[in-house]
């Protein structure tokens, strides 16, 4: 898929690490101009350095986007179109810091679920909202980052697995609405290693082994070369027939969909 | 007899399975009355607005909307649950007994439809509740499930659901209240105890999900 981005923009949300990092790097080497959504302009730079060290990618923009406050989803839409011209793709990848941390169900509370859903739900919406006319002009795609927790459920999980099935809901959804402008939505639920598992290693190993035994291809995946592959193949044309899909991306560890 | 507390009894959708469980010989409760009742043995979360499936282009998606149509009802599903893990919860010396959680979503959560963003999105987050509530509170004694039914009145040009009602009843013979009241007594009944984190959809046949 080398090169077969050069003149289109995507905007990727969480792109400072994890998967949004994988996927900015992969759009970059494409030939796309990234925008790269983060809340702090700063964790970008590496990522920025990363990809002015490729050869024939496009234009890098760091915008910043505090996904809490309402309406920073929409500014990230409009300053990434003031500043590369248009829009073919977004990819939102951001989500809670709360996102592996364990808690009781039984003992959560609505202002645990309200910033899941501040930035997985609502920010989806606002993207949305607020990119429909540029994707519309480019038959674009929106690509949401989901899990399969969110098909599954989670014990230890509750609120990051409704998040997840709350997003995969407005994929549908949306991708039902949106087929007649011609933009594609789906959502891609991916395995790879963050800073947040590497953490959850960190501080019980034996989870590692655990999580391996049961990935089908025996790795964890790395968000650059495993998962961002299957997220551009989303957002580009060789799926123009795909909407409205989840492709879970793992190595095979879920097999339920 | 079987003591069933129902949220959104005031709902035409709750409301005519709160008179279904009646029928079958249940009595029901409100959640409020819920906590003088020893013998609660299942809560159904029925609280279902109509002004939630009602066409709404994303375009007419202000926050506000967004606010009324998906934030809210996913925030009142979270509340019965909270209420019925006090009621039901049994070990660890909590007063419950055990018993059934259940979840009214709609069809349109698995497949999605123009016009239905808000309800796609909070079913799905609601079926994600009772999958997880499932796997959570299985060791407190509850089982939860979700019963998925047609609440979207407008069918528009939706490929999944375009497919015919497999039953033989006719178009208008279609209400599942009736099968939602007696599911939701058997799950209530001891022989059950494994049915947990399904889906039941009740819509005569029309999805059929993988």
């Amino acid at each position: 898929m080398t090169g077969t981005w050069g003149g289109k923009v995507v905007l990727v949300t969480g792109a400072a690490s994890g998967v949004g990092r994988g996927v900015v790097l992969a759009a970059a080497a494409a030939g796309a101009s990234v925008a790269l959504a983060v809340r702090r302009p700063a964790t970008a730079a590496a990522v920025v350095d990363e990809v002015a060290a490729l050869h024939g990618g496009g234009e890098t923009r760091v915008v910043p986007c505090d996904l809490m406050q309402p309406g920073a989803a929409a500014a990230a839409v409009a300053e990434t179109l003031a500043q590369l011209g248009r829009l073919d793709a977004i990819v939102h990848s951001a989500t809670s810091n709360a996102s592996s941390q364990p808690i009781a169900l039984e003992d959560a509370d609505l202002d645990g679920w309200a910033e899941h859903r501040t930035i997985a739900v609502d920010a989806t919406v606002e993207l949305a909202r607020a990119a429909h006319g540029a994707l519309q002009a480019t038959r674009g795609s929106l690509l949401v980052m989901t899990s399969p927790a969110g098909i599954a459920g989670n014990d230890r999980l509750p609120f990051y697995a409704m998040a997840k099935g709350a997003q995969r809901g407005l994929v549908k959804a949306l991708a039902r609405e949106w087929g007649p402008d011609g933009i594609r939505v789906n959502a891609l639920a991916p395995l790879a290693m963050s800073p947040a598992m590497q953490s959850a290693f960190a501080a019980e190993p034996r989870l590692e082994d655990a999580v391996v035994g049961s990935i089908s291809l025996g790795y964890f995946g790395d968000a650059e070369r495993d998962v961002a592959p299957a997220a551009l193949f989303l957002c580009s044309d060789d799926a123009r027939y795909v909407t409205g899909q989840t492709l879970v991306v793992n190595g095979g560890r879920f097999t339920s969909l | 007899m079987t003591v069933v507390a129902v949220v959104g009894s005031h709902t035409p959708v709750g409301g005519r399975i709160a008179e279904r469980l009646e029928a079958r010989g249940a009595t029901v409760v409100d959640l409020a009355r819920a906590a003088d009742e020893p013998r609660v043995a299942a809560v159904l979360h029925a609280d279902v607005d109509p002004a939630v499936y009602e066409d709404t282009r994303l375009a007419d998606l202000t926050p506000e909307r967004w606010q009324a149509l998906c934030a809210r009802p996913i925030d009142a599903a979270l509340a019965t649950a909270w209420a019925a893990f006090e009621l039901l919860a049994t070990g660890e010396g909590r007063p419950g007994r055990g018993g059934v959680l259940g979840f009214v979503c709609p069809t349109v959560a698995m497949t999605g439809a123009a016009g239905q963003v808000a309800a796609s999105t909070a079913g799905e987050a609601i079926r994600l509740l009772a999958k997880s509530a499932a796997r959570r509170w299985g060791r407190f004694g509850i089982t939860s499930n979700a019963f998925a039914l047609d609440l979207d009145p407008g069918h528009g040009a939706d490929g999944d659901r375009l497919q015919v009602h497999a039953t033989a009843l006719a178009a208008d013979d279609l209400d599942p209240a009736d099968d939602v009241a007696s599911l939701l007594l058997y799950l209530s009944a001891p022989g059950a105890a494994r049915l947990t984190g399904a889906t039941f959809t009740a819509d005569g046949g029309e999805l059929m999900t993988p």
